[in-house]
């Protein structure tokens, strides 16, 4: 028997991070239109950048998703009519969608496929049933559904399902939440989320609103990590693995598409689960920024465990130095600083097959070929290194 | 004629809303309420045997409702089909649930019961209103973040009957997990209800509530409709919610009182209502996004590059002062395209690209989406700045 593969479905927060993900190896990429998707502050595509980057996935084999995620009031629905008319035209290959509303428009002015967003909070079979009665594809189901959950929406459904395997979670009900509508004049169901959630709190007793309980961030919900779940995924049948982030850097774009991709095939192919490769992976996502790590609900039901009460910050080993723009032959990057660089610093190159290399920068032009000793963030260098590495290799550096 | 409902879960707290002006009352049992606040000893074969029932006997004209507003996983639909089997045995109209994904099992179940769909969040607009009336939903409970004059565009666009809520507490949050937990080693049981401010937000007590059902956050004002009573009249609803769960039995009796004399039309009271609300809830009263809902539009993000609707061209990503700009192509560019410069600081130069180049100092007649080119040194321009289609 062929061993079920799922599918890697990656963020893509703007042209450039969704082809990243596409080459690092995701199957699909689902990324915002110029409106109604839930990542206002995302470097959200135009119809014509979504137009390329439709054919540029075409011409790999693999599929675009239009965010298409928020949850709607009169003015915006009056708009989608003429917006999704001009999304038809760029042929994505789906639209994740979490209004009702909105997927009634989507179906009477388009044919593309229709995904029911997580903000849908679809968590039973019944809800399942019920958006494939709206005629949908896939449900990418609540983050609270667990794979056993997961598994029996499938089997009552006959729908694809989907389910997150990566990346920050919203500690409520996904579409459950106007914290920020309330505290911040910005709609958490149209992209404004402030996250708020993640604040620190001062608790004092309901009855007397005067005696202090302490203070602590105590809905700071963990990233969600299942790649040491990646073989029980598969026995599972879940068709999608999605990875959470558009706003999240190229660096981890391309690492944790590249290690999923690796766990997934390695699940497939090898048809067995090497603890020692799934340990080194787990501690190679720790490196890139994280609030700590938790799988979530996915095998036993998210509790205290998930949240990181205790918030110093982001945990992060690497740092991200710059991605890699055009490089000829003979291994002369041109490279988009993001961090200072300078001559003399030891870097590590992530190439797109996952391969990684480590070389000293012995020396670097900036964009007219004048030498220099240190490159600023913004700007271009171009850096002799010690072998060819395609677009989109990722510059990073171990932190002290 | 507008119905004044509220939520009980004994027969005191029915008289109690009855007496003080309701109209219509929904059985509130812990099994399926989100935001319950009865004891959780109380039994559903208790609810069901005994307080049910006394309730109908005492008020047999009194529209009512068994409120399942959870939502669901898989594991709870045996719960609901148990409620759905005692609700067709006792014939209580109607059922209240947040969960859409129930409706069809409910339909088939008990075909007769009516449902109404109370989602909290994420039903804000006339045609999602419209698909649930389809799907047979017999009233729909508005989300608080809907405008006044959303609500006239969907009773235009559809046939719905709508109710909100006019009073109480406001959801804002619903959390599966159940954060409170754990979170007070030094206190011997875990609070169920807690006051918490925002660090960032000083001087807003927001409530946090725990149910079996997982962690909810209200909102750090009620939302009270009484300063625009007249025109929350005019709207002509099927229903105004109450919802006082938690709150003292003078908070309760006054709400739906001052509710009640509206809908009657009787004369506002001596004492101001809204005092009494206030002093007794220790939270201010609000009209929340009743009248307008100006989220988003009264705020400015500062980068101009979410300002422009002009197509952008390319994004600024290198500047080499006095010599050249770099830009990589986030759409298709022409050479003698006319295009306009925006600094960060919104500074503007109009610009005719006569002079397009490559990273290697080659003139080029066009660049391509993704391609880096080299432009000449433009006065004040830095890195971030964008260069959009004139």
């Amino acid at each position: 028997m062929t061993p079920f593969k799922p599918s890697l479905v990656a963020p893509g927060g703007s042209l450039e991070k969704a082809k990243i993900a596409l080459t690092y190896g995701a199957d699909s990429v689902y990324v915002g239109g110029p409106d109604f998707g839930l990542r206002k502050s995302a470097d959200n595509l135009s119809f014509n950048q979504l137009e390329h980057l439709v054919d540029f996935a075409n011409s790999l084999g693999k599929s675009i998703y239009v965010t298409l995620n928020g949850f709607g009031h009169n003015e915006d629905i009056a708009k989608l009519p003429e917006f999704v008319t001009k999304l038809q035209k760029a042929s994505p290959h789906a639209l994740i969608i979490s209004d009702v509303g909105v997927c009634q428009i989507a179906k009477d002015y388009s044919s593309i496929a229709i995904h029911t967003s997580t903000q849908a909070s679809v968590s039973h079979s019944h809800a399942a049933l019920l958006w494939k009665s709206f005629g949908v594809k896939r449900v990418v189901v609540a983050r609270e559904c667990s794979l056993e959950e997961c598994r029996i929406i499938k089997e009552e459904s006959g729908l694809e399902i989907e389910t997150f395997v990566h990346g920050a979670m919203c500690v409520s009900y996904s579409g459950k939440c106007v914290i920020s509508n309330y505290t911040a004049g910005r709609d958490s169901n149209r992209g404004g989320c402030v996250q708020s959630c993640r604040h620190n709190y001062n608790l004092f007793d309901a009855a007397t609103g005067e005696e202090d309980l302490g203070n602590t961030h105590i809905m700071n919900a963990k990233d969600l990590r299942a790649i040491s779940m990646i073989p029980s995924i598969c026995d599972n049948q879940i068709d999608a693995l999605k990875i959470e982030g558009r706003m999240k850097s190229n660096l981890y774009v391309a690492n944790t598409v590249a290690l999923y991709r690796d766990a997934i095939d390695q699940a497939v192919e090898a048809q067995s689960t090497n603890q020692s490769t799934l340990n080194t992976q787990e501690s190679i996502l720790e490196r890139v920024s994280n609030r700590g790590f938790c799988t979530g609900s996915l095998d036993q039901k998210a509790e205290q465990n998930s949240i990181t009460r205790e918030w110093n910050g982001y945990n992060k080993q690497v740092q991200y130095l710059g991605t890699v723009k055009e490089c000829t032959e003979d291994g002369h990057y041109t490279i988009e600083v993001k961090s200072p660089l300078k001559t003399g610093d030891t870097v590590e190159i992530l190439k797109p097959d996952g391969s990684r290399v480590h070389w000293p920068i012995t020396a670097m032009t900036n964009a007219l070929g004048d030498s220099i000793d240190t490159a600023h963030a913004s700007t271009i260098v171009q850096i002799k290194g010690p072998s060819y590495a395609p677009r989109y290799s990722i510059l990073q550096r171990g932190l002290e | 004629m507008t119905t004044l409902s509220t939520f009980v879960t004994s027969l005191d707290e029915a008289k109690r809303a009855v007496d003080s002006g309701a109209t219509a009352l929904i059985l509130d049992h812990p099994c399926l309420s989100l935001r319950h606040t009865a004891n959780d000893d109380l039994t559903l074969e208790t609810f069901i045997n005994n307080i049910c029932p006394a309730i109908q006997s005492q008020y047999p004209t009194i529209p009512l409702s068994w409120n399942a507003d959870i939502l669901f996983h898989d594991a709870d639909l045996e719960i609901l089909k148990t409620v759905l089997t005692h609700i067709n045995t006792l014939k209580i109209p109607s059922i209240r649930i947040q969960d859409a994904g129930v409706i069809p099992l409910i339909q088939t179940i008990s075909p007769d019961l009516s449902i109404h769909f109370a989602s909290e969040m994420g039903n804000n607009n006339w045609v999602s209103i419209q698909a649930f009336e389809a799907l047979g939903v017999r009233q729909q409970t508005l989300t608080n973040e809907v405008p006044i004059s959303d609500i006239k565009v969907m009773q235009t666009k559809t046939n719905a009957a709508l109710e909100i809520q006019v009073q109480g507490p406001i959801l804002i949050q619903y959390s599966r997990r159940h954060l409170l937990k754990g979170a007070f080693p030094k206190l011997k049981t875990t609070p169920t209800r807690v006051e918490s401010e925002d660090t960032d937000l000083p001087n807003r007590r927001f409530m946090f509530q725990e149910t079996a059902h997982g962690h909810l956050m209200y909102g750090h004002f009620h939302r009270c409709l009484i300063p625009a009573i007249a025109q929350l009249k005019d709207l002509n609803l099927a229903s105004w919610l109450v919802d006082c769960r938690g709150e003292s039995d003078t908070y309760t009796r006054t709400a739906l009182q001052t509710y009640s004399d509206a809908l009657l039309d009787k004369p506002a009271p001596s004492d101001p209502p809204i005092d009494i609300l206030k002093k007794e809830s220790r939270r201010s009263q609000k009209l929340g996004f009743f009248l307008a809902n100006m989220t988003d539009k009264d705020w400015r993000d500062q980068s101009p590059v979410r300002n422009i609707d002009a197509p952008v061209l390319a994004m600024i990503i290198d500047t080499i002062k006095g010599k050249c700009i770099i830009g990589e192509c986030m759409e298709p560019i022409d050479q003698n395209t006319k295009a306009t410069l925006t600094t960060p600081e919104n500074k503007v130069h109009h610009l005719e690209l006569d002079d397009i180049r490559d990273l290697n100092n080659q003139a080029i007649t066009r660049a391509e989406i993704g391609d880096l080119i080299r432009l000449p040194w433009q006065k004040g321009c830095t890195p971030k700045s964008i260069l959009t289609k004139t």
